[in-house]
């Protein structure tokens, strides 16, 4: 399981990221959305967490664009007036919540992808060379997370092996079960961030000015990332050029299917899916 | 080269010091094996010697560690690091990094090196604890052992002149034990000092150029007594049974197809190198890990659907490192927590805990927080709570780790009582002399599975 170079996916994560807060056309939205999907897959199941949370954020966009908006004249529902609240909900706010759905899913989801398929350890050596200690502090809360999280198990682990209902019962009572181990869990990470300090300490960090080992070049497969990150840029100035960058959802939804967004979309679609493959492990 | 002389140090609210005085000289070349029961201090004197100790951590320091005449107190901590390298006792702790490779690297950059003496640095400390097939891998996803070369890799990066190790054999299977040893030994040979903290000490004592004990008045505990094999028993009823098991982790298969019965009134002994699927056995009976195929029981009821919750109070789980996981803010209440969860007379809870308090020998240690103590006293916090509400199947999983000898043989001793009152007690354990003074059977996974395994004698006089 090799990780990947941080540079060529962080060149497409930018370019598909600035693509998707540029652009409100549909189709476009759909392919990033579409190649994220494909990039996460490659990344495999840690992405999940990623999507769950971009899936919720954007069910909750969906739901809030109609209520919050008073656009558009295809009305579908009507609901009981409440003060500030737009009961009238139409076909064009349900479109343009959909579409900001889709596009809190894409960058999510792609973010996710990225930092799992990145060398980790090459993405902080990028980020030393910017702010040295911010970077280090940084990565070394990240690196805590999993160490948390198994601590976090443990201590549930050893409630349960004690008797506490933690995986059965009603979820009241496995609140309250679960609730006094907050302490013993912020006691062990207090703990294990003195250990930390400590380890760096032994390890020689601050000793003096640090030296750096050589990055590896860029593989083929790297390569391949870097001309997806092109291809991606390339399609977002194909488009601006086309006039296929924009959509107006008010106060009637523009046609869709546009010869210049079709092109694009798939060519979108393309290098996410090249990238995917260059990247999986 | 390096000095401690009426080296003392108390840790802030402590009752009582937990070092010293102390004096210790180091020569290079030379391998000291450092023993003493546990809170005698060895932790603290490799801390102190390192310089963490005053540098990382408070408290009061009396007498001195000079390194070339130079007192540790005058020394910036991170510098005396790539001199003076200390290994922990939990080397998770010690990864920075995420990747191997760069994880011992990590010394080097620190030291300064050039990128081409970085590389070489680093090719050689992997290949100095073999463990070079291991550059490219994921440290998070190392087994204990691994974890352990690669922690030693990164301090061994440095080159330093002196080496500081708090239980390196705690988590290595005797095979991997052995091999280190030959390591270390060699290592020597470069001329490096090696101070070595260790309750596992056949092996090391024979390589050992000097032992040093900390317990007051000199007297040795980690002196390894021969205690005879006792009479294996062959039980009752069968408390509890496992019938073609098969489990793993996502796509990884751990077990495939293990059999085992254990009878009431015995001690079973659960060997196996590292990673060959011990802790996940004793996991799937305990009622923690669901296997993919295959039956438990326990006490003749099929319990293979049932999460540990409803395993209770049949079962007693101790699982590895459990020092780091205690609930509660004091010994006492720790002890006593399961029995609380359960219900029962008060009184009937204060004697249970009391009689587990006595057992596990901490009298006395009641009233402290957990965190205060050393490793080997929560471990034996951790197990007296596993054993207050009497379980009729005991599970434990490395109980040995940072206990001393003494506490060994009276875990051992301990067992059998248990056992001989009725329980049936599962012990996976690296530790072969306490295997061959608890268990009356000794089962060895090998490749998924179970077979029978009598401790070899070698292995009995390490």
């Amino acid at each position: 399981m090799t990780s990947r170079a941080p540079l060529p996916l962080l060149a497409l994560l930018g370019a598909t990221i600035a693509l998707a807060f540029l652009t409100s056309q549909p189709l476009l939205i759909l392919a990033i959305a579409a190649g994220a999907l494909l990039l996460a897959a490659a990344a495999g199941r840690r992405t999940v967490p990623m999507l769950v949370a971009g899936g919720v954020s954007a069910i909750g966009l969906v739901l809030l664009t109609p209520i919050l908006g008073a656009n558009g004249n295809l009305i579908v529902a009507e609901l009981p007036r409440i003060p500030l609240l737009d009961g009238e909900i139409t076909a064009e706010e349900l479109a343009a919540g959909a579409v900001l759905g889709l596009r809190l899913v894409a960058v999510t989801v792609m973010i996710g992808a990225v930092l799992v398929l990145a060398d980790q350890d090459r993405m902080l050596a990028l980020a030393m060379r910017l702010a040295p200690r911010s970077a280090l502090t940084c990565a070394l809360a990240a690196r805590s997370l999993p160490t948390l999280r198994r601590d976090a198990t443990a201590l549930t682990e050893t409630a349960r092996a004690r008797g506490a209902s933690l995986s059965t019962g009603s979820w009241l009572r496995r609140g309250r079960h679960a609730a006094p181990l907050v302490v013993p869990l912020v006691g062990s990470s207090l703990e294990r961030s003195l250990d930390v300090a400590e380890a760096m300490s032994a390890r020689g960090y601050g000793a003096g000015s640090r030296s750096k080992v050589a990055e590896p070049p860029l593989t083929r497969r790297d390569i391949v990332i870097l001309i997806a990150a092109a291809a991606v840029l390339g399609a977002g100035i194909a488009a601006t050029l086309l006039g296929a960058l924009g959509f107006d959802f008010y106060p009637t939804l523009d046609p869709v299917l546009g010869g210049a967004s079709v092109s694009i979309g798939l060519a979108i679609i393309a290098a996410l899916a090249a990238a995917a493959w260059a990247a999986r492990r | 080269m390096l000095e401690a002389r009426a080296l003392a140090f108390t840790y802030p609210e402590a009752p009582a010091p937990a070092l010293g005085p102390v004096d210790l000289r180091l020569e290079p070349g030379s391998l000291t094996l450092l023993g003493g029961s546990s809170g005698s201090g060895k932790t603290t004197l490799l801390r102190a010697l390192s310089g963490a100790i005053p540098h990382l951590r408070a408290g009061h320091l009396s007498g001195t560690v000079e390194l070339d005449g130079v007192t540790t107190v005058a020394l910036e901590p991170a510098r005396l690091a790539l001199e003076v390298g200390r290994l922990f006792q939990d080397p998770e702790a010690q990864a920075v990094m995420a990747t191997v490779w760069r994880d011992v690297a990590f010394g080097p950059e620190n030291a300064g090196r050039s990128q081409a003496q970085i590389v070489e640095d680093v090719e050689w400390a992997l290949a100095a604890v073999g463990a070079e097939h291991l550059a490219s891998r994921r440290v998070d996803q190392l087994s204990s052992g691994e974890r352990q070369r690669v922690a030693i890799a990164g301090l061994l990066a440095t080159h330093p002149r002196v080496l500081l190790m708090d239980e390196p054999l705690s988590q290595l299977d005797p095979a991997g034990a052995s091999s280190l040893i030959a390591r270390l030994s060699s290592l020597t040979e470069c001329g490096m000092a090696i101070v070595v903290s260790e309750h596992r000490v056949g092996e090391i004592a024979a390589v050992a150029d000097e032992r040093i004990s900390l317990d007051l008045g000199g007297a040795s505990e980690d002196r390894p007594v021969d205690v005879p094999a006792p009479t294996p028993r062959s039980g009752g009823a069968v408390a509890a049974r496992t019938r073609g098991i098969v489990a793993g982790y996502g796509s990884a298969s751990v077990l495939s197809g293990c059999d085992l019965t254990l009878r009431a009134g015995t001690v079973t002994a659960l060997h196996g190198r590292n990673g060959s699927g011990k802790t996940t056995l004793l996991r799937v009976i305990a009622g923690l890990h669901q296997p993919s195929r295959g039956a438990v029981e326990i006490g003749g009821r099929d319990v293979t659907a049932q999460p540990i919750e409803r395993r209770l109070p049949a079962v007693g789980f101790l699982a590895q490192d459990p020092g780091r996981h205690l609930l509660t803010e004091s010994v006492a209440d720790e002890v006593e927590h399961a029995l609380r969860v359960r219900g029962g007379s008060r009184s009937e809870r204060r004697r249970r805990c009391e009689h587990a308090i006595t057992a596990c020998g901490l009298d006395g240690f009641e009233r402290r927080h957990p965190h205060d103590l050393s490793v080997g006293e929560r471990e034996r916090v951790a197990l007296a709570a596993t054993l207050a509400p009497a379980p009729d199947l005991l599970l434990l999983d490395e109980p040995t780790r940072g206990m001393d000898e003494r506490h060994k043989r009276d875990l051992a001793a301990l067992l059998r009582e248990v056992s001989a009152a009725g329980a049936a007690v599962l012990v996976a354990t690296h530790d072969t002399v306490f295997a061959s003074a608890a268990a009356d059977r000794h089962v060895e996974m090998r490749d998924g599975g179970l077979e029978q395994h009598a401790p070899r004698s070698a292995e009995v006089a390490s």
